[in-house]
């Protein structure tokens, strides 16, 4: 796309001719085209976007001078309200994909009653902010042409009944599918993976595997569906929505007590080294003021919330499904607005992906933060993963300018229990070894040794090069 | 019943093409008309079966009240 000056077109931003988004100066800006005139005056008009906003379900913007226009087809430019960490559906725990697929489906039957429709359901028309999912396309409605389809079907059966599906069915680690396939799961390929028994969930027998069956039969498409002409009733749709709806709802990830419980007693674990420990987290964050942090191996977020009390910008980014499920739920269930919880492997983190490696940014590509937290996580990529202490300090240094990390010694029960049934070659994993490698990046601020363990905690800042 | 509503589904008229940018797929477009009919029929041969029970019920319990009183 073209570049104005020093204003940057996004790399996602291509494929609606009704606008795109842009940034300038660091702040992110919205074009309204002209071929989206009436479309985006019926949006305001009819009240829809006035009713979308007051319900949190759309994010707000401000209208800006169309001095600022990218291009001569402009109609308008709007800001929208700036999103914290930008995450994608395959970084999302399960119960985050079903609240942002029952959004979709809640905006459209909103839509429909001023007399508009999605024109389409992609998951990244969703993110979330203050605690909560939100709708950031502000062109995605169009005049709903009553007697019309919805255009946007297929796509959120790929991008959301299928992903949850296949984790409530078959195995939660399967929404990383979505980042294989970036326009949603292919119905077909689901349909191959769900069991058996969803035969009997009439839901997922006609949106997944009925409608992967007639996706095949026209697949050659020699049928043009404009000569075909189909209608359908303003109620019939309702009924398909209201239907999608309840399937999805319906849908519920197989967790055992003991295995919830795990989480549970992990969070409420409560003694005085526990205690020592967060309270030295919570002052380093106090010397440092970040405006954001990101915690990395935050399990359920215990820490990380220190810094979301603080009202700090947070995301609390964690390996294992579960954890991150919990942490969401435990965010929904306090109201806690600057805390978001997202699905990563550090040693495998989130690419770019998409069209020329940039629709969607890698994880370190929606960085730097100001503040980076790594509690109990440097052992795991040192010894699990054999990562040199000189190669997480250079990954560190490129994610913030100030940097909280716990060094976990040998001696101590989690090294130990890694180191338990392998061939300890880590000569080098020592606390001189680490304070040596990482002073090439940083300087330390701050050490402190946490009592009752034989662990350390260090503050450190981001040398200038 | 479940294929004679589906082939009453597939029963077309003309409507206006979409502008969308989107492709809804050939597939997906005809399937959803066949399975929003069938749901909408469900519901309203349900909501009309709902109403005739409870009519039913009202003759029914009017009958016999008044035979009641005729007995007495």
């Amino acid at each position: 796309m073209t570049n104005k000056g020093c204003d940057t077109v996004d790399a996602a931003s291509f494929r609606d001719p009704s606008g795109f988004i842009f940034s300038k100066n660091g702040s992110i800006y919205r074009q309204i085209n002209k071929v989206y005139q009436d479309d985006y005056d019926l949006l305001l008009s009819s009240g829809l976007f006035h009713d979308l906003v007051k319900n949190n379900y759309l994010i707000p913007h401000k209208d800006i001078s169309l001095s600022h226009k990218q291009t001569d087809d402009a109609y308008k430019i709007i800001a929208p309200e700036k999103i914290g960490t930008i995450s994608y559906p395959y970084e999302w725990s399960f119960s985050q994909l079903q609240d942002a697929a029952l959004l979709t489906l809640d905006i459209q039957l909103f839509a429909m009653e001023h007399g508009m429709s999605l024109k389409d359901a992609t998951a990244y028309n969703i993110q979330f902010h203050k605690g909560k999912p939100i709708f950031i396309d502000t062109l995605s409605f169009e005049e709903y042409i009553v007697g019309s389809p919805w255009v946007a079907y297929r796509q959120f059966c790929q991008h959301f009944l299928a992903p949850l599906s296949l984790c409530a069915y078959t195995d939660i680690r399967l929404s990383q599918l979505l980042k294989v396939y970036i326009d949603g799961i292919p119905l077909d390929l689901v349909s191959s993976l769900l069991p058996r028994s969803t035969l009997f969930n009439l839901g997922l027998i006609t949106h997944i595997h009925m409608h992967a069956r007639s996706q095949s039969k026209y697949s050659d498409n020699i049928v043009s569906i404009k000569e075909k002409s189909l209608k359908m009733s303003q109620y019939a749709l309702k009924m398909l929505l209201l239907n999608l709806r309840s399937t999805i709802v319906k849908l519920k990830l197989k967790v055992s007590k003991t295995e919830w419980g795990h989480y549970y007693t992990f969070t409420n674990y409560s003694n005085s080294s526990f205690t020592k420990k967060k309270k030295m987290v919570s002052d380093y964050i106090d010397m440092v003021k970040p405006k954001s942090v990101w915690d990395l191996g935050a399990n359920t977020g215990e820490f990380t919330l220190l810094a979301s009390k603080k009202k700090i910008d947070s995301v609390a980014w964690d390996i294992d499904p579960l954890a991150v499920e919990y942490a969401y739920q435990q965010v929904k269930k306090t109201n806690e607005t600057h805390l978001l919880p997202l699905l990563l492997d550090l040693t495998n983190p989130s690419p770019g992906i998409g069209w020329a490696h940039k629709e969607r940014k890698s994880f370190v590509g929606r960085g730097p933060v100001d503040l980076v937290m790594a509690l109990a996580i440097l052992h795991h990529l040192s010894l699990s993963n054999n990562v040199p202490f000189d190669q997480t300090a250079s990954f560190f240094a490129s994610l913030a300018e100030n940097l909280i990390i716990e060094f976990v010694p040998k001696g101590d029960s989690q090294v130990d229990k890694l180191l338990k049934n392998r061939e300890d070659i880590f000569d080098s994993y020592d606390l001189k070894s680490f304070e040596n490698a990482y002073q090439k990046y940083f300087k330390i601020v701050k050490k402190d040794h946490i009592p009752g363990t034989k662990r350390t905690m260090y503050l450190m800042k981001r040398k200038t090069v | 019943m479940l294929m004679f509503l589906l082939f009453l589904a597939f029963f077309i008229l003309f409507t206006k093409p979409a502008h969308a940018y989107l492709d809804p797929g050939t597939g997906s477009y005809i399937f959803q008309v066949a399975v929003a009919t069938f749901l909408a029929s469900g519901y309203f041969l349900r909501n009309k079966l709902s109403d005739g029970i409870s009519l039913l019920k009202k003759v029914t319990s009017k009958f016999t009240s008044k035979k009641k009183e005729d007995d007495k």
